[in-house]
């Protein structure tokens, strides 16, 4: 499976890493190792159900230059 | 390359759930591989950490003071107005009771599941489930940058909230977005919190779930919030809910933060499956939190000593066919299944409840002697004053 990481390094560091997006997500596209978010961009439909499933806001959804899918997508922080 | 290994019951995950279903699967003679991602079992903490008592001998669990930071006497049930339903632990339907060290708890099943001859891996992490046929039969892992293969004759998904091993296995753990909530928590010091109280403040404070206060000792306590995620709409809105919530109480405003836990938890109805081919999901993988309580451990750890004995026995018949797992979705669904979707019915009402209900609710039931605290009878007590409040319940009456 193709996973990639998305740091935000304008924000700062948000997330958390409880697992929340992880859980919630209905076609298993994110995954977190011990620390770090990863998410298949393919996979992700851009439901954008993480988002709200996000206690603290870390995940947001921008326009993002790696981006080859259909419309926007979510951006995850890293924790690297 | 580490070789490719082989065992009778790999456990991913080291949590509660992994934890007693290792030690009973071990105690009863099964070789165990117990897999964490982990580097430290039990850190970082994502819980509130209160838990009933009751339970704990059924599971082979002995209270310590290595683990307990409090013994409540009760709890104290806020209603928007700030009125106030106190109930003793007996009458809490045994909901609350101990206060925890969550680090230390965890740390120390383990240390059980060790003792019972389980061999743990830190730092490793299940990737992706092993199937032959349609039948799990182990779990790729990856550790210190290595990947190689667990084959196992039983699987046991322990993952926690987060789990994939069930989806993996193909098993439908998808949650709707009203059968979950957000959660937050602050470990504050210099707080007012009373150690013989968990404290539970219900209503638009935190549409659909509530915000807690659960006393550590010493002038420090877990203040925490869950909120049901169908009525979440802006990012962030958990941590702002919380954040206000204190900042309207000058007891908890003058706190200071030591440590910020986020998470979320289940509050749906049982699944309707639990095991397959060679797998079985135990404790938050299988959505096995009350929805009205959100605690979480207790049944995990009673569910995993079923698990352990079962998949043992599986082992030594033999046969893990989903079939013959049968015995532990069967087990578990006797201790608590009845339990879990009844509070689930209520749940879906109480997360509806406009504020000025529950001031009747919480008015009526703290002026009444009930004999058991449940959902049945708080609703028999409402309905006495309030008839046009349950008319909605009645089905439960
Ligand atoms: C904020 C919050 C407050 C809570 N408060 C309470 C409370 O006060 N009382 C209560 O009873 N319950 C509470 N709960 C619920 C409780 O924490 C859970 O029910 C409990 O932890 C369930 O135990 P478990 O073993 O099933 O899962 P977990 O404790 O989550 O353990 C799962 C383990 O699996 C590991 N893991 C996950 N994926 C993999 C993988 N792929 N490979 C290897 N390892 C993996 C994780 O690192 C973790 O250690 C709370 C939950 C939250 C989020
Ligand atoms: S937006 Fe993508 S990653 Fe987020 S929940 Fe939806 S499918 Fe999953
Ligand atoms: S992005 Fe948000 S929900 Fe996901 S792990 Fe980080 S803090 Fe938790």
């Amino acid at each position: 499976m193709s996973r990639r990481n998305l740091h935000i390094s304008s924000s700062g560091e948000v997330c958390l890493s409880c697992g929340a997006c992880v859980g919630i997500c209905p076609l298993d596209a994110i995954y977190l190792d011990e620390w770090r978010i990863t998410f298949d961009e393919k996979t992700c439909t851009r439901c954008q159900i993480c988002l709200k499933a996000c206690p603290v806001g870390a995940i947001t959804i921008g326009p993002v230059s790696c981006h080859h899918g259909e419309g926007p997508q979510p951006f995850f922080p890293g924790r690297a | 390359m580490p070789s490719n290994i082989s065992c009778d019951v790999l456990i991913v995950g080291a949590g509660p759930a992994g934890s007693m279903t290792a030690k009973w699967a071990a105690k009863n003679g099964a070789h165990v591989i117990m897999i964490e991602k982990r580097q430290e079992i039990g850190s970082p903490v994502r819980c509130g950490e209160g838990i009933s008592k009751m339970w704990l001998p059924n599971v082979g669990i002995t209270p310590s003071d290595r683990w307990i930071n409090v013994e409540v006497e009760g709890a104290r049930i806020y209603s928007p107005s700030e009125k106030v339903f106190e109930i003793n632990e007996r009458d809490a339907g045994n909901e609350v009771g101990y206060v925890i060290e969550r680090d230390a708890f965890d740390k120390a099943l383990a240390i059980d599941a060790a003792n019972a001859g389980t061999e743990i891996r830190l730092k490793t992490h299940a990737v992706n489930v092993l199937k032959e046929n349609g039948k799990v039969v182990g779990v790729r892992a990856k550790s210190f940058g290595e990947q190689y293969d667990i084959h196992a004759k039983v699987v046991i998904g322990a993952d926690g909230f987060e789990s994939q091993v069930g989806r993996w296995a193909g098993i439908s753990t998808n949650l709707q977005l009203k059968d979950m909530d957000s959660c937050l928590q602050y470990r504050m010091t210099n707080v007012d919190s009373d150690v013989r109280y968990c404290d539970f403040y219900l209503g638009t404070v935190a549409p659909g779930g509530y915000v807690w206060v659960f006393p550590k000792g010493d002038g420090v306590a877990n203040v925490g919030i869950g909120v049901q995620v169908s009525k979440l709409k802006n990012p962030a809105e958990v941590k702002g809910y919380l954040d206000r919530w204190i900042d309207h109480h000058p007891g908890y405003a003058k706190g200071k933060k030591i440590d910020m836990v986020a998470g979320a938890v289940s509050i749906s109805p049982p699944l309707k499956q639990t095991v397959a081919d060679g797998v079985m999901l135990v404790g938050d993988a299988a959505r096995m939190i009350d929805p009205i309580t959100g605690g979480g451990i207790s049944t995990a750890c009673q569910a995993g000593k079923i698990a352990g004995e079962v998949a043992a026995r599986a082992v030594k018949e033999g046969n893990s066919s989903a079939a013959r797992l049968m015995e532990y979705d069967r087990g578990w669904r006797v201790l608590f299944e009845e339990k879990q979707y009844r509070n689930w019915l209520a749940k879906e009402k109480l997360v509806d409840l406009p504020d000025d209900v529950f001031d009747k609710v919480i008015e009526v039931i703290s002026g009444v002697k009930l004999e058991k605290l449940n959902v049945l009878n708080i609703l028999k007590a409402v309905k006495l004053k309030y008839p046009e409040l349950t008319r909605e319940f009645e089905k439960f009456l």
